[in-house]
Order: C-alpha cells, then sequence, then structure tokens
C-alpha cells in the first residue's frame, strides 16, 4: 500500500553493490522496510527503490553485511518541496490557483441558450440575472424549475423550458410557439365575441359565424362589440326563448387614423470619430478589472474592449477574461442641418414609421404629413389613414332567459 | 518436512481440506501466464540474476528460470517478479 503512495512520502533509488547483497534485501524485508523494482546490474550490484523514511534505518544492516550503497535519485514531494523551499510562491501559488479552481467550479460563468429563434440570447441571460439565476451564482442556488417557470412567465412566446449543468455552464434550452394568434384563433372551446381593438370607420365585413352588430362605414370605438357570439332564438311572440354560443368569426376591416409627430433639431451635437486610438490590455477575474497600458489620454474618447473567457474545457468556463480596450479619440461639434438634410432625415423617420405600420399587416390608404420649422427645430405632423383588421376576441357575455312562472290552469 | 511426513499432518491437512499455506507454511505461487510470478510465504532472495531468481521457501527453495528478470515488489511476505519465465522448479 505504501508503494501506491511513494511518491507523495518520497523514496530514493539506491545502487547497493558488495559480497552480501542478497543477504541485506533480506534483512530489510524482516526488518519491515519496503523495497521495490530490484534490478541487477551486475554480478553482486543492484539497483532498488527504498521509502525515504527506511532509508534512514538501513545503517545497523548496512555494516552487517558490508554492502555499500549509493543514491543514485531522490524522487517524491519532499525533495520537491526541500528543493523549491526559498521559492514559496510557487507552492502557494499551486495551492491557490488550485483551490481557485476548486471554489470557482461551484458557480456559473457561462449561460449558453438553445432553441430561441424569435427571442434573443441577451433577453434571456439578461432576465435570467434579473431573478439572480444568472451569471455568478452559486450552483446550490440555482433551481432548474424557477428557471423554467419563470421563463415560461415572462416570455410568453415560450411554451417549453428546461435547464441543466454541464460543468460551469449552464444550458437553457427553450421552445418558442412559432405562430401564437393562429392558436389563439382556433380555440373555439370558449364562446367569444368579436370587438373593435381600437377607434376605427368600418371598411367591410364579412360575417361567418355570429351576429354582426356594425354595417360598412359605421364609426366603431374601442372595445365595441361588432359581431356577437351570441345567438338570440326567438318565440312566437317575438320574445327571446333561448341563447345559441358560439365562437364569433368574421373579416372586420376599418380605417384608422394614426397621429404622426416627429421633432428634428437643426442644430445637432455631432461627434466625429478621429483615427488616433490607444490600445490597454485588460484582465479581469469576477467583477474586478485590471488594465495593464497606456492611460487614456482622450478626454472624449469612444471605448471598444474585447474580451476572451478562459476555458479549461468546453464546459469548465473560469471568471477569468482578459483581452484588449481601445480607447478612440472623439470631438463633438455643433452642426446645422440645411433643410435638404432635414427633408431627408424626415422622409426616412417617415418611412420607417410606415414600414413599421405595414409589418403589422396596415395597409396605408391616405397620409397627410406637413413640415414647419417652429424654432430651432423642424416639427412634422400629420395623420396617416390606413385599413387594417381591427378584431380582437373577447369572452361573450353569458345571458339567462328570465322564466316567466308557468300557471296551469286545470279546466275540466 | 520430515517431521510432518511422519506425524502425518500432510495427510491431515489433505483429510480435513484445510489451506496449506496457511497450516503448514507452504509457499503459494500465483503465476498469470508466463510474465508475472507472485510468490507468498517465502524465506527470502537466495539468488538473483536476470536469467534465474532462486526463491528460498519453507519445504524447497524454487527456482525461476527465464530471460529479463526483475523483482518488481519485495516485502516480507510476498515476492512479485516479472520478465518471461522458461521453467520454475523446486529444489530439494
Amino acid at each position: 500500500m505504501k508503494e501506491k503512495f511513494s511518491y507523495f512520502l518520497g523514496y530514493v533509488v539506491l545502487d547497493v553493490y558488495g559480497d552480501s547483497v542478497k543477504r541485506f534485501m533480506n534483512l530489510c524485508i524482516r526488518q519491515g522496510f519496503l523495497i521495490w523494482n530490484i534490478r541487477p546490474i551486475e554480478e553482486g550490484q543492484y539497483q532498488l527503490c527504498m521509502l525515504i523514511q527506511d532509508f534512514w534505518k538501513i545503517r545497523p544492516l548496512r555494516r552487517k553485511t558490508s554492502v555499500k550503497i549509493k543514491v543514485l535519485r531522490r524522487i517524491g514531494v519532499p525533495f520537491i518541496v526541500h528543493r523549491y523551499r526559498n521559492r514559496i510562491f510557487f507552492p502557494v501559488s499551486f495551492l491557490f490557483s488550485f483551490a481557485f479552481l476548486i471554489y470557482s467550479c461551484s458557480y456559473i460563468w457561462k449561460i449558453e441558450v438553445n432553441g430561441n429563434s424569435y427571442l434573443s440570447k441577451e433577453a434571456v441571460i439578461l432576465y435570467l440575472d434579473s431573478i439572480d439565476q444568472g451569471f455568478g451564482t452559486k450552483k446550490a442556488e440555482i433551481s432548474g424549475e424557477t428557471i423554467e417557470l419563470a421563463l415560461r412567465k415572462h416570455f410568453p412566446q415560450v411554451i417549453w423550458a428546461s435547464s441543466y449543468f454541464e460543468g460551469t455552464k449552464l444550458v437553457v434550452e427553450i421552445q418558442e410557439n412559432i405562430n401564437p394568434k393562429e392558436e389563439t384563433k382556433t380555440a373555439e372551446d370558449v364562446c367569444t365575441d368579436l370587438v373593435a381593438r381600437k377607434d376605427a370607420v368600418i371598411a367591410s365585413i364579412i360575417t361567418r359565424n355570429g351576429t354582426p352588430y356594425v354595417m360598412e362605414g359605421d364609426e366603431v370605438h374601442e372595445g365595441e362589440v361588432l359581431v356577437c357570439g351570441r345567438q338570440e332564438i326567438f318565440d312566437d311572440n317575438g320574445e327571446v326563448a333561448d341563447y345559441i354560443y358560439h365562437s364569433a368569426n368574421a373579416d372586420i376591416y376599418g380605417y384608422v387614423t394614426y397621429h404622426y409627430y416627429d421633432e428634428i433639431p437643426i442644430k445637432d451635437l455631432i461627434s466625429l470619430q478621429d483615427s488616433e486610438y490607444t490600445t490597454c490590455y485588460l484582465f479581469q477575474i469576477c467583477d474586478r478589472t485590471f488594465s495593464i497600458g497606456f492611460p487614456n489620454p482622450y478626454e472624449q474618447f469612444y471605448s471598444i474592449s474585447e474580451l476572451h473567457q478562459m476555458t479549461l474545457s468546453e464546459q469548465l468556463y473560469l471568471p477569468v477574461f482578459w483581452g484588449k480596450q481601445y480607447h478612440i479619440n472623439r470631438k463633438d461639434m455643433i452642426y446645422k442641418r440645411s433643410k435638404k438634410e432635414i427633408t431627408a432625415i424626415a422622409q426616412k423617420n417617415l418611412a420607417n414609421f410606415i414600414a413599421k405600420l405595414e409589418e403589422n399587416g396596415v395597409s396605408i390608404t391616405d397620409k397627410n404629413v406637413i413640415m414647419k420649422e417652429i424654432g430651432d427645430s423642424y416639427v412634422i405632423s400629420g395623420t396617416i389613414k390606413a385599413c387594417e383588421d381591427i378584431t380582437m376576441r373577447k369572452a361573450t357575455e353569458i345571458l339567462q332567459v328570465e322564466q316567466e312562472g308557468t300557471q296551469t290552469d286545470e279546466h275540466e | 518436512m520430515k517431521e510432518y511426513e511422519k506425524t502425518g499432518w500432510n495427510k491431515i491437512v489433505t483429510t480435513l481440506q484445510l489451506p496449506e499455506d496457511i497450516v503448514l507454511g507452504s509457499a503459494l505461487l500465483n503465476l498469470t501466464g508466463n510474465r508475472h510470478l507472485r510468490i507468498e510465504n517465502h524465506k527470502g532472495i537466495l539468488q538473483y540474476d536476470e536469467s534465474q531468481i532462486i526463491i528460498s521457501a519453507k519445504n524447497h527453495p524454487i527456482c525461476i528460470k527465464g530471460k529479463g528478470l526483475s523483482v518488481n515488489s519485495f516485502t516480507n511476505d510476498t515476492v512479485e517478479i516479472t520478465g518471461v519465465f522458461s521453467e520454475i522448479a523446486f529444489y530439494r
């Protein structure tokens, strides 16, 4: 057993020669000294390994057997410690690194998000940080169930989430609902009305299911019922006998007016980027950053950092970063825009606004936007008329038919 | 040895199926292929070179012949020998 730990206990490789080497070895084992790797070199000369603690006790045996002993090599931790006794920082730093590695392995230093298509990785990581389940959190404090529930609750498009550890990396697997709108439309187990999403004038209405309450050209307000899912059944007297409930289904488009407002200052502060820059090297451990290099000479500057994370393997990320930081000289100046430039900016902003509307299925029918110079800026305002689907689902109000007390006249 | 034979110790041990290495102190040889030999209950090394090792045992010395023989471990109870064995003999 000692032989297994011989490196930690320290051992010597001996060259033993003389007339009675075999007797010496037999006496050694009788005394309980451990010897191994015995190799014959020549007649009466052997090499063998012996623990350092036994080596100090073999003097009487050596005298008795008249053998000569030469120490060939010293191997093991005690000799290394002795050799580096004057270089105390080497073993201390080695131990510190080992302790740091063990300590940092109990934390999360990398988050990987898989399965996201619309949801960005940064959004998930920021949210995990906000609920104290993100970067730098102790593994023991991270709860997979909490992450899964929180992600599903905070991001409605996430229909499934899972999380697990891979070394010091937290892997978050999510699955998104690609087409959530269609799903809500097909949920017909609940009786719903179609109500107006916003104020509009009805452009067209095609009802497939339900009772329409509006006609083409009617002006409707937000929340007004357009098509009701409740259908009335009348009796012979023209009174409501019963109600039939089903989900309303209709294509209703309305003219909606959007108010547009934009303000562009004539004078603006612009920053000009210079070609001059300085570089310094960054070293970061957890939250502490150390920079090595020239101090930043610029008063106004942009700063760009490139950081790399230290990894021992694909799973073992450490909270140690290194990289470069560039300080780029910046000059701020006040710039006066010409009317042509302002018109171009205004047109660009308006085009972006319209493009955003059109992304949501809105078709623009008319726009009336004017640009006025007011004080130090130009104000662009006006209205944009658009035709779009204005419906929104709302649960149908359930009404009970009033039951009149029935009197049975027993006339015989 | 003669004493055991006269007193019939061997017969008793064989009849009762007792372990001979414990009761009689016989050497116990554990041979793996022709390259590794472990001998228990030995009494020391009598001769040792690369082609021949003679180990003292209670009843008779054991001679191992071969090529490149070496003693890997040598303790009070066991001796482990490696090499390419060609012959293992028990001397009287």
